[in-house]
């Protein structure tokens, strides 16, 4: 049996993916199934997608600096669509802004450096592989 | 939610009941449904890279919008962690969000690499979820070109602008299946002369398959849209006849049986998996590999029936008449020893076996003798 469905997208304006690629190669490697999505999604667009793949977890990644705004968005859209999993956020995130992604519900924010195996843990932990 | 809660509510085309249902055929519930065929299921094979996923992308965005679109992508697995990159939605992006269109991105899982017995149910539910077509992106390699023909009603081959040895080399395979070859990526020059040159080959493999082989050849760019309202036509036009020669039902048959295959596949890597007392009775050579397989299939627990043995006169006219009859019959031997002459007649996974004496000595000629002719030829 493979590991859950994950989906990671990028939301917002900018076009840079290598980081969101590597993380979904990684997750990939170790065992899940990985929808990788692209770059420039709506916050709509990412909670249709999961819909559609009956995805277990999310993981978006933010470069723009409009995270507030686009997470705000985000969780907001999975309340009205009664999706609930867990979303991991990933890019330069100051720490004033992290407490309060983590208070709109966000299970987790890392910065570029988190080593990947410390991801691959916390997915793990977050889609109840052991 | 109850199976039967959420197959009510993929018949209105509820995505989140499709997507349930379709995460548990993957996990081996098997949903009772009644199929009746209203889908156009399109295979869409191609070399990686040939343009399968944007061509997909432009061909639904041309669909009108009353009707239901479900793609279905595959991709591999890596046959050491079970994981996958999914990387097909990229070129659909803008279509996430239309109503009329569901997007399943789906891997091979397992060994063998091809289609699993998931995605066969997975196009069970979306037909019975109403959907008007099925595109289903295959991973265009190996396996998978074999599998998609049980499935689709009709195969789409992408060819991409490649030089006439690389036409040459797509020939295993690729050739035989497509009911409408594509040159994709048309906007780029090269695919003129790959266009002549399929179009050779076309020709060629048809002095092999028969006349009766007639698959359309287009150019297209799925990128810039050339050519796909004419491929959307052929796409069209092709269902009406299939759905007017009653063609579409003989796919639910062998969609049926394929799925049943591919279960069978998924079953036996299981107890493979889990035959580690056999292994090691390999291992140290308490087995050989052969009979270890055949104990794994349980091919020595049943008793079975071996023959039956007939004792006849004539053995060489009932030779004739089972032959007649349309049932596979060996060549006679003679025994010596026993002294008969033997002739099997196969039927099924049993057999009979005709007995002529060689001698009135014979125990078969005294047992004839004795007993009434209870067979009549
Ligand atoms: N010039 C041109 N490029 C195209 C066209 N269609 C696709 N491409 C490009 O070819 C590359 C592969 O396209 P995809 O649609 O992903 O091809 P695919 O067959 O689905 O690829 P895999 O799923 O990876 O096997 C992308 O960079 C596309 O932008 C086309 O009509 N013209
Ligand atoms: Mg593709």
């Amino acid at each position: 049996m493979p590991k859950p469905k994950v989906i990671i997208a990028k939301l917002g304006l900018d076009g840079h993916d290598r980081g969101a690629k590597v993380i979904a190669r990684a997750l990939a490697e170790a065992g899940f199934e990985v929808v990788y999505t692209g770059i420039r999604q709506t916050p709509s667009q990412v909670i249709e997608t999961a819909i559609q793949e009956d995805a277990k977890l999310i993981g978006i990644s933010i470069l723009s600096g409009s995270h507030m705004e686009l997470i705000g968005e985000l969780m907001r859209i999975m309340r009205e669509r009664g999706v609930s999993i867990p979303v991991l956020v990933g890019g330069i995130i100051p720490p004033e802004d992290r407490d309060a992604l983590l208070k709109m519900g966000v299970a987790g924010v890392y910065g570029p450096g988190t080593p990947l195996r410390e991801i691959i843990d916390i997915v793990k932990k977050l889609t109840g592989v052991s | 939610m109850k199976i039967e809660e959420l197959l009510e509510r993929a018949r209105n085309w509820d995505k989140l009941a499709i997507a349930k249902l379709i995460t548990m055929a993957e996990e081996g519930v098997e949903p009772q449904l009644d199929v009746r065929r209203r889908s156009h299921v399109i295979g869409i094979t191609g070399p990686p890279g040939s343009g399968k996923s944007t061509l997909i992308y432009t061909m639904a965005r041309k669909i009108p919008q009353d009707k239901r679109v479900a793609i279905l992508t595959i991709d591999p697995s890596s046959p050491f962690t079970g994981g996958s990159f999914m990387g097909n939605r990229i070129r659909m992006q803008e279509l996430t969000s239309k109503p009329n269109i569901y997007i399943r991105s789906m891997a091979t899982r397992g060994i063998r690499g091809g289609l699993n017995y998931a995605t066969v149910a997975a196009i069970n539910i979306l037909e019975y979820a109403g959907a008007d077509y099925i595109f289903l992106e295959t991973v265009g390699a190996g396996q998978s070109d074999t599998d998609v023909k049980y499935v689709a009603d009709t195969i789409l081959v992408l060819v991409p602008p490649l030089s006439g040895d690389e036409i040459q080399a797509l020939k295993s395979g690729l050739m035989e299946i497509g009911d409408i070859y594509v040159v994709s990526k048309s906007d780029n020059p090269a695919s003129e002369s790959t266009y002549r040159d399929l179009m050779a080959m076309v020709d060629m493999v048809r002095e092999i398959k028969g006349e009766t082989w007639r698959p359309t050849v287009l150019k297209v760019s799925g990128l810039y849209g050339y050519g796909v309202d004419e491929l959307l036509k052929v796409i069209d036009d092709r269902f009406g006849e299939l759905m007017k020669n009653g063609r579409l039902d003989n796919t639910l048959r062998s969609r049926r049986t394929l799925e049943m295959r591919l279960y069978a596949y998924d079953l036996l890597e299981k107890s493979l998996n889990e035959a580690k007392d056999l292994e090691s009775k390999v291992i140290n050579g308490e087995l050989s590999p052969r009979d270890a397989a055949r104990r794994l299939l349980n091919y020595y627990d049943k008793p079975r029936l071996d023959h039956v043995a007939v004792a006849i006169k004539n053995i060489d006219e009932a030779a004739r008449k089972f032959r007649e009859l349309g049932l596979r019959v060996s060549d006679p031997i003679v025994v010596e020893e026993q002294g008969v002459k033997v002739v099997m007649v196969m039927l099924g996974n049993t057999k009979i076996e005709l007995l002529e004496p060689l001698g009135p000595e014979t125990t078969v000629a005294k047992f004839i003798e004795k007993r009434v002719r209870v067979f009549t030829t």
